[in-house]
């Protein structure tokens, strides 16, 4: 479970990103975070993981706080930042086993999770090449399965399905429902609204870093008609594709 | 010619040298100008003594006649250092640069572009310069009481010098880069590239070192500065031939002759200019063109690799290794930090391949450094040479910087920030080791030294070290450059390890300074340098456990 309550980011002190910004991330389902480009949703997943510092508010991953428990907060999540463009002159073994390393993956089960992942997503053959190497895809691939590796209860996926081709996609979606219907939590953020309607429990809407709404699809598609404001968000988004 | 213009301009852009940052991120603009400040405020002081040294040296040799001496020096040293960092300034500016990528799409001409990035470094090699030449040619104009015209020779010249030694740079680099552009495993033979670039760099100037110190005897250099009427400056020969004119413009500024000298100079930097473009027009795209892909196999990995590969290190460890295998693989870094700190003992080699002669004399510094006073010495040496090697490296002073933004990886894994600053600065001093151990290895087959005396210098080196990287990556972590569009700009161009080395060599120079002059034992020496430097160390130690995690705490992208 992800709760941020009252929480502020602005760049320069001029510029709001996040506007009080108070919600809660359920355990056991699929939350989309949607939103047009330039929402502040990046910004408030960099906030949730501790890559920026939020002006005001508190966050809590399963009930650590990210401020004053940063390690242990850390520990609960895995995330797929916007850009996977890291770690490029390392081999995708080498930054499979630097992440087991880093969140203490044992060497036997870590070894079975590489196998098991590599085939899922394709990636036999990669494995042992540089990160350079690879296309947008499978660079996204990589870090999805570097987080995959250490099996956190909380994934946060940022725009996760950008590159991937139809089977990789497909094979992320499952996994991510699988995860959720296991009671772990599965965030993450899109701006296609298509994705959203297919995978999603619940929605969060957010434009200029202000939350419009936050509810199930159904609710969603009810509330649209009587908010004027939401329709047009909703307009946005159903435009992007 | 509109093209060239609006692309300098664009490249201009991104030339953030100070760490000023604007816009979004520049939440502390005061901080930048700050260290802007402060970086001048170390340079003064030096710039300040070559130029009163460049005062001094005319009175004593204008009763010679040979006042044109300290310009010969001032050009020939400028030039001599543009070139050699110019090779590893052109091969990241011209090749690994990631404004390729957008540029090459573009219908341009390849001289186009050649034509802007050599005018930005250009711009570079005029910051080399400021310290070095500016000094010596205000402090020459004063000296000489020099009329207006030989201060608007020497901006002129000052503007067009770095012309020369950088077109022999790009050349060089230009040609390695094309051949080893052919190659499937572009990273690996690019170092190699580097690796040749430079040992074609020392040789050619130890080459054309030979060849006027053997034209020119001790006996005629003699009778040459005797003639007086600035006959040294007669005889600039080598590869930089055309600081001759330079010399000579500057001398005679005020008669015809000195506008025929400048004349002639500039006429040879603009048919350097010409022929670096149209040979770039054939060659540049031969290296530049592909310069992005990268090897592959696509072979699937073997039980065996997932043996080897999958061993469960500590964090600490497998945090460090990921350090110096971004090291090592990237060959930006690879030149920059791991090869110049493997460098300094070509230095110490290359006098005795120029001059054999010389080897005899080592004998007697091999029987002086077994003596009491030699040996402290020595120590005292050894252990400013560990602080230099790992100063230059850089590794520790660039260490958050290099993170660019990819700093955000390190704020999401849970490892503590202490971890993190220990495995970078471990890196650094890893690498600083290896650098100061092949340095006094190298010396140590030249001459004799005891083995005691190699223990207690290993002994101290590492506090040196520590101490070097300490404070290098605690200002990193005070001023991150982590807005880069080239791997260069995290290390080369970030003023950040300038101002490590300055602060290092300071720090360890006065005790040094104070050992040597107050006569300390070999014992006293030891015990000095290893009760500073561990109360140093120590207080650096505590001091980036907290201000500094704090400090990591705040960088943000």
């Amino acid at each position: 479970m992800i709760e941020l309550i009252n929480v502020n980011k602005s760049y320069s002190g001029i510029v709001k990103a996040v506007d009080d910004l108070t919600l809660t991330i359920p355990e056991g389902q699929i939350t989309g975070f949607l939103g047009p480009n330039g929402a502040g949703k990046t910004t408030t997943i960099k906030i949730i993981t501790g890559v920026l510092n939020a002006d005001s508010g508190s966050i809590t991953i399963n009930g650590t706080n990210i401020r004053e428990n940063p390690l242990e907060a850390k520990r609960q999540f895995g995330y797929v930042p916007d850009n996977p463009d890291m770690f490029l002159r390392l081999k995708g073994m080498e930054y499979l086993n630097f992440m087991a390393d880093i969140y203490n993956v044992p060497g036997e089960l870590r070894r079975e999770r590489i196998k098991g992942l590599a085939e899922s997503f394709e990636m036999e053959a990669a494995l042992t090449d540089q990160i350079q190497s690879y296309s947008h895809g499978m660079r996204q691939k990589i870090v999805i399965m570097g987080v995959l590796i250490h099996d956190p209860s909380v994934w946060i996926l940022d725009e996760p399905m950008t590159g991937l081709d139809p089977k990789s996609s497909f094979t992320l979606k499952e996994m991510m429902k699988t995860h959720a219907a296991a009671g772990k939590t599965v965030f993450f953020s899109t701006h296609v609204l298509e994705v959203a309607e297919k995978l999603c429990d619940r929605v969060a809407i957010i434009n200029k870093g202000k939350l419009l709404f936050y509810g199930t699809m159904e609710e969603m598609r009810e509330n649209f008609r009587s908010n004027g404001s939401l329709e047009k968000i909703f307009l946005e988004l159903t435009e992007n594709e | 010619m509109n093209r060239y213009i609006v692309l300098t301009g664009v490249m201009l852009k991104n030339f953030n040298l100070l760490n000023l940052r604007l816009g979004k991120s520049g939440k502390n603009p005061i901080r930048g100008i700050l260290l802007s400040l402060l970086i001048f405020a170390a340079f003064l002081p030096m710039m300040l003594g070559i130029g009163s040294l460049a005062m001094v040296g005319y009175d004593v040799l204008f009763e010679i006649r040979q006042e044109g001496l300290i310009l010969v020096t001032g050009f020939s040293i400028s030039s001599l250092t543009i070139f050699f960092f110019g090779i590893f300034y052109v091969m990241s500016v011209f090749y690994f640069s990631k404004d390729i990528e957008s540029l090459l799409p573009l219908p341009l001409k390849p001289s186009e572009i050649l034509a802007a990035k050599f005018t930005v470094a250009m711009l570079y090699e005029y910051l080399t310069e400021a310290i070095f030449l500016g000094p010596i040619l205000i402090g020459y104009g004063i000296a000489s009481k020099a009329g207006l015209l030989y201060y608007l020779y020497g901006t002129l010249l000052f503007l067009a010098l770095p012309v020369l030694p950088l077109v022999y740079a790009s050349a060089i680099s230009m040609l390695v880069m094309g051949f080893t552009n052919l190659a499937k495993n572009k990273d690996r033979f690019r170092i190699a590239g580097g690796i040749t670039a430079m040992f074609l760099a020392v040789g050619i100037n130890a080459f054309v070192t030979k060849l006027t110190s053997s034209t020119t005897s001790a006996l005629e250099l003699q009778k040459l500065l005797e003639q007086g009427n600035n006959s040294y400056a007669e005889i600039i020969s080598g590869i930089f031939f055309s600081n001759r004119f330079a010399v000579l413009a500057l001398l005679n500024s005020e008669v015809l002759k000195g506008f025929v000298n400048l004349a002639l100079f500039m006429l040879i930097c603009m048919l350097f200019v010409i022929l670096f473009l149209s040979f770039g027009e054939g060659v540049y795209y031969k290296g530049v063109v592909g310069i992005s892909e990268a090897s592959v196999k696509r072979k699937k990995f073997s039980e065996t690799e997932l043996e080897r590969y999958g061993r469960q290190k500590p964090v600490l460890r497998a945090y460090t290794i990921k350090e110096l295998k971004l090291l090592f693989r990237t060959p930006v870094y690879f030149m920059n930090c791991v090869l110049t700190s493997l460098i300094f003992p070509l230095f110490i080699i290359l006098p005795f391949i120029v001059q054999p002669d010389e080897m005899k004399e080592l004998q007697g510094l091999s029987i002086y450094l077994s003596g009491e006073r030699g040996s402290a010495i020595a120590l005292a040496a050894a252990f400013g040479i560990s602080v230099f090697v790992t100063s230059t490296n850089g590794i520790a002073a660039s260490a958050i910087s290099r993170e660019g933004t990819n700093i955000l990886v390190c704020k999401y894994l849970p490892v503590s920030y202490k971890t993190q600053i220990t495995a970078k600065v471990l890196s650094g001093m890893s690498i600083g080791m290896v650098g100061t151990l092949s340095m006094l290895l190298t010396a140590a087959v030249f001459i004799t030294v005891p083995a005691y005396l190699m223990l207690l210098i290993a002994v101290v080196s590492i506090f040196g070290i520590a101490f070097s990287s300490f404070a290098g990556i605690l200002i990193d972590l005070n001023f991150p450059k982590l807005i880069w569009d080239n791997e260069q700009k995290a290390v080369k161009q970030n003023f950040n390890v300038v101002l490590n080395m300055l602060v290092s060599v300071l720090v360890a120079g006065i005790p040094i300074f104070t050992i040597i002059a107050l006569h300390f034992t070999l014992w006293i020496t030891l015990l000095t340098l290893v009760l500073v430097f561990g109360i140093l160390d120590l207080l650096l130690y505590n001091i980036l456990s907290t201000i500094g995690v704090r400090l990591f705490e705040r960088i943000e992208v």
